[in-house]
């Protein structure tokens, strides 16, 4: 994985920040109401941004929140409280045409690839729905050449376009999912670990194709995964999470080189276990922080920006700085 | 058959042969009448070389009349497992993927109709609505449907919890679009299953509505052969030819129809529990 | 459907009459109370449902109620000693043909009830009536004993519709014992429990039938129903004078009225009994409490 060297993605951190958040959500909360055990908090209030042609890291382990987040920015899961923008616009004040517009330019990778295409359907047709739901091919002839050339993008060929799913491999699928979600052109691709449940090599050269689309296509992506070497060598910027709230977020060389939370500490030096993390009052990380205070188990912290851009979620760095 | 992905086991090789075997006696019966037998004015000839089946009370030639009602039974039979199928699937669909209050109501409705008893509700109906060949297929097509709806609903619950679907609506497909175009493909298998058993109910139910005398007299069926038996009094006079014929020939229609459904169905059970482990 | 519905309240028959008499038609009408609020009128007929006043058929000249009540019995001492022979022979033979199922006698037999199942009731009835009344002349060509009539008498008459309705529920419950029983032989708990060597007879009946107990129980009581609704059929094939022949006749003269309540008390016997199989598997199996 060590050979993707950051540089050849990475577009200059000057240019990143003052460019404007291209989608973002302010304060999401979701809660999930299950009969049996009461609600359960899956993000207790995030807010992040993405900015144009970045791409941005959300890391984290399983049960942090990422995949709700991921899915809510997509706007297939609504957050209990909090808003979604796109653009300027918050979606729920949106209207149909322009949530349509959304939903073209924002666009879902999802987790397993087995299940993310329609079994029934051929492959080339798969891809070409997009285009189909929201008429962007004229003609069969249009249509067939966008398709084509999104799938040579992603290293797919005309072989694979004309099976069903159960005859493509893992790889061959999720490049497909991939191809479907880049054939409408959008502005930011959301990739939810589109790589963990593929083998080693095969994750190599998927994270290779989805670097050469960006950099041809210009579009950001929000990239969610567990694999803290894969982040570090392609993101741009990252954001961590714990127990459903973003607890450190800046450029990626300043937080993998210096972080400052201390879970993302005991994430990077490979001690962390998040299972017992706290999901009441006070911060998620209260009971195996070694540095914790009376305040941590009081309320939880508020984000505290400590420099441009980046910020933590911890008491520690409640003094002015 | 190995093009579709059908390949029948040795049962339902069986029940191919018993449903090619009626389908032979519908096209028999379109023959000119004469060629199995002349009727004679004689009632309750038993079976001889002139009248393979002998006669019935009127005279007529039994297995005349018999190759005539294949073709009523048939198509009742297949008539009003379309109709019932294809409820049973709509409502199945909708149930399944709109969920919520939808879902609830409609379990409602199917609920209902699966606890009042079928065959006596079908018979105030048809007694209601007159004997007429269409009468008994929409009694038929409309209370047979809730078993189909329940599978059918799971299925479509199963798909709507798909990856794929969630995709679906975050590229900005609407809700009938998804229902038509890709939740139906995906529940083909059980439909088709559920429409083989329904014909073989089909046939089933129409012998017993006729049977009762609510069935079309201009268009005999099967039942209404035994139903003329039993009234007619061919029972009394050991006319066995005009009533163990046609009993033989809805039993083992029924029972090509059924064999061959619980093939698919067993089939369909077995390759949809390595498909649906949505993890 | 027929124009007016009054056609349903009256009867043909009575429809008919009073349609060329206006003064009748009146009479009728304020009879039935057909002239108040439709409000009132539904309030009485739950009322009168209350009080199992069904309403007077015509075609028997006779108040509803005492119809039924002769007849229903005449249906439940066909259905019930049927379904529960039915029961234990089909249970007894599913468990059978369910334990090391593949077999070739085993398989034959289970298709033979698949087959037997398909068969019309009737037919059967028919079938027995023709070997067993017309041939051998054991048993009489159907109807009821009369009443008081010797204890012979009445087994006379009643053994043919039991038997056709015991062997199709036998059929019919034996499929279904088969399935569970070949179900639950796949579980793994059988498997090590057979490992252990216990007594093939002991471990049938202590392993097998504990834990098929709770969805037995349920069957049984869904049996009662089924074969309650199968028996109408048959009933008529041996002019048995119970709910079915009832309901066949009330069809044939156009009786509406009786048609009705007749359907109206096979539904409720139906449905009361689905309502005790649904609270015997509630209380007996915690498992399938949704």
């Amino acid at each position: 994985m060590k050979q993707l060297s950051p540089k050849s993605y990475e577009t200059p951190s000057q240019r990143l920040l003052d460019s404007a958040p291209l989608l973002g959500c302010r304060d999401a909360v979701k809660i999930f109401k299950s009969y049996l055990k009461g609600g359960f908090t899956a993000l207790a209030g995030a807010s992040i941004s993405i900015r144009r042609g970045e791409l941005l890291a959300l890391i984290g382990e399983s049960g942090s929140g990422k995949t709700t987040l991921a899915k809510i920015l997509a706007g297939l899961i609504q957050p209990t409280s909090g808003e979604v923008f796109f653009g300027d616009k918050p979606l729920a004040k949106m209207g149909s045409k322009d949530l349509l517009h959304f939903r073209r330019k924002v666009q879902f990778v999802p987790q397993y690839p087995d299940l993310a295409l329609d079994p029934t359907w051929y492959i080339y047709d798969s891809i070409a729905e997009p285009l189909r739901i929201h008429k962007e091919a004229r003609t069969r002839e249009e249509e067939l050449e966008k398709v084509r050339s999104v799938s040579s993008r992603v290293g797919l060929g005309l072989d694979q376009l004309r099976r069903k799913p159960r005859d493509l491999s893992g790889g061959e699928l999720q490049r497909a999912v991939l191809a479907k979600a880049m054939v409408l052109s959008p502005d930011v691709v959301i990739a939810d670990e589109p790589t963990s449940m593929l083998d080693p090599s095969t994750q190599a050269k998927i994270v290779h194709q989805l670097l050469e689309a960006k950099k041809k296509a210009g579009f950001a992506v929000l990239f969610v995964t567990h694999d803290l070497s894969l982040a570090e060598a392609i993101s741009n910027r990252v954001c961590v999470m714990l127990g459903g709230s973003i607890v450190e977020s800046g450029a990626a060389s300043d937080v993998f080189s210096s972080p400052l939370h201390p879970y993302t500490l005991s994430l990077l030096s490979g001690s962390a276990s998040g299972l017992e993390m706290n999901r009441g009052t006070g911060c998620p990380f209260y009971s195996q922080c070694d540095a914790r205070m009376g305040a941590c188990s009081k309320s939880s912290p508020p984000e505290f920006m400590t420099g441009k851009a980046r910020s933590v979620r911890c008491w520690l760095f409640g003094q002015d700085y | 058959m190995k093009r579709f992905g059908y390949s029948p086991t040795g049962v339902e090789w069986a029940g191919i042969a018993l449903i090619l075997a009626v389908f032979a006696m519908a096209l028999l019966s379109f023959l000119p009448g004469g060629c199995f037998g002349m009727p004679s004015s004689i009632p309750y000839l038993p079976p001889s070389p002139s009248n393979f089946l002998g006669t019935n009370d009127i005279g007529d030639d039994v297995l005349a009349i018999l190759l005539q009602g294949s073709r009523v039974s048939l198509s009742i039979g297949l008539l009003g497992a379309t109709v019932s199928t294809l409820f049973g699937t709509v409502i199945g669909v909708f149930a399944g993927f709109m969920g919520g209050t939808v879902d609830e109501a409609l379990g409602s409705i199917t609920d209902f109709f699966l606890v009042v008893p079928a065959l006596p509700l079908m018979i105030l109906l048809a007694a209601y609505l007159g004997p007429s060949f269409m009468n008994v297929v929409m009694v038929i097509g409309l209370l047979w449907w809730p078993t189909t709806a329940r599978m059918v609903r799971a299925r479509a619950r199963q798909i709507r919890g798909s990856p794929f679907i969630e995709g679906l609506m975050g590229v900005g497909a609407r809700k009938p679009y998804i229902m038509f175009r890709h939740v139906l493909p995906n529940v083909w298998g059980i439909v088709l299953a559920r429409f083989v058993l329904a014909v073989s109910s089909s046939i089933l139910l129409e012998a017993g509505l006729s049977f009762i005398g609510l069935g079309d007299p201009q268009n005999p069926s099967w039942g209404m052969m035994l139903h003329f038996a039993m009234t007619r009094g061919a029972l009394l006079h050991g006319a066995w030819w005009t009533f163990v014929p046609p009993g033989i020939c809805i039993s083992f229609s029924s029972l090509g129809f059924i064999l061959i459904g619980m093939g698919m169905e067993s089939r369909y059970r077995s390759s949809t529990k390595s498909i649906g482990d949505v993890s | 459907m027929p124009g007016d519905p009054m056609i349903f309240i009256f009867g043909e028959e009575v429809y008919g009459a009073a349609i060329r008499n206006p003064e009748l038609f009146e009479a009728l009408t304020a009879k039935y109370g057909l002239n108040l609020p439709l409000v009132d009128q539904f309030w009485i007929y739950l009322m009168s449902l209350f009080r199992a006043d069904f309403g007077y058929s015509f075609s028997y000249g006779r108040q509803i109620s005492e119809i039924i009540a002769e007849r229903l019995p005449l249906t439940l001492i066909m259905t019930v000693p049927s379904t529960v022979l039915s029961l234990v022979a089909g249970t007894a033979i599913g468990l059978t043909l369910g334990w090391e199922s593949d077999r070739l006698p085993k398989r034959l037999v289970s298709a033979a009830c698949v087959a037997v199942h398909s068969f019309p009731t009737y037919w059967l009835a028919m079938l027995m009536l023709l070997f067993f009344s017309l041939w051998l002349g054991w048993a009489p060509i159907g109807g009821a004993p009369p009443a008081g009539a010797s204890f012979v008498a009445i087994v006379q008459h009643l053994s043919l519709p039991l038997l056709v309705l015991a062997i199709f529920n036998t059929a019919y419950v034996s499929i279904i014992v088969r399935g569970l029983t070949i179900e639950i032989s796949e579980e793994p708990f059988v498997i090590a429990a057979l490992s252990k060597g216990l007594g093939k007879l002991n471990f049938s009946l202590r392993h097998l039938l504990k834990p098929s107990l709770p969805p037995l129980l349920s069957l049984f009581a869904i049996e009662m129903g089924f074969a309650f609704s199968g028996a109408l059929l048959v009933e008529i094939a041996f002019s048995w004078p119970g709910m079915g022949y009832t309901m066949w006749q009330a069809v044939i003269e156009r009786d509406y009225p009786l048609l009705q309540a007749s359907f109206t008390m096979v539904a409720l016997v139906v449905v009361s009994a689905n309502a005790l199989a649904d609270a015997l598997s509630y209380a007996l199996d915690p498992r399938s409490r949704s």
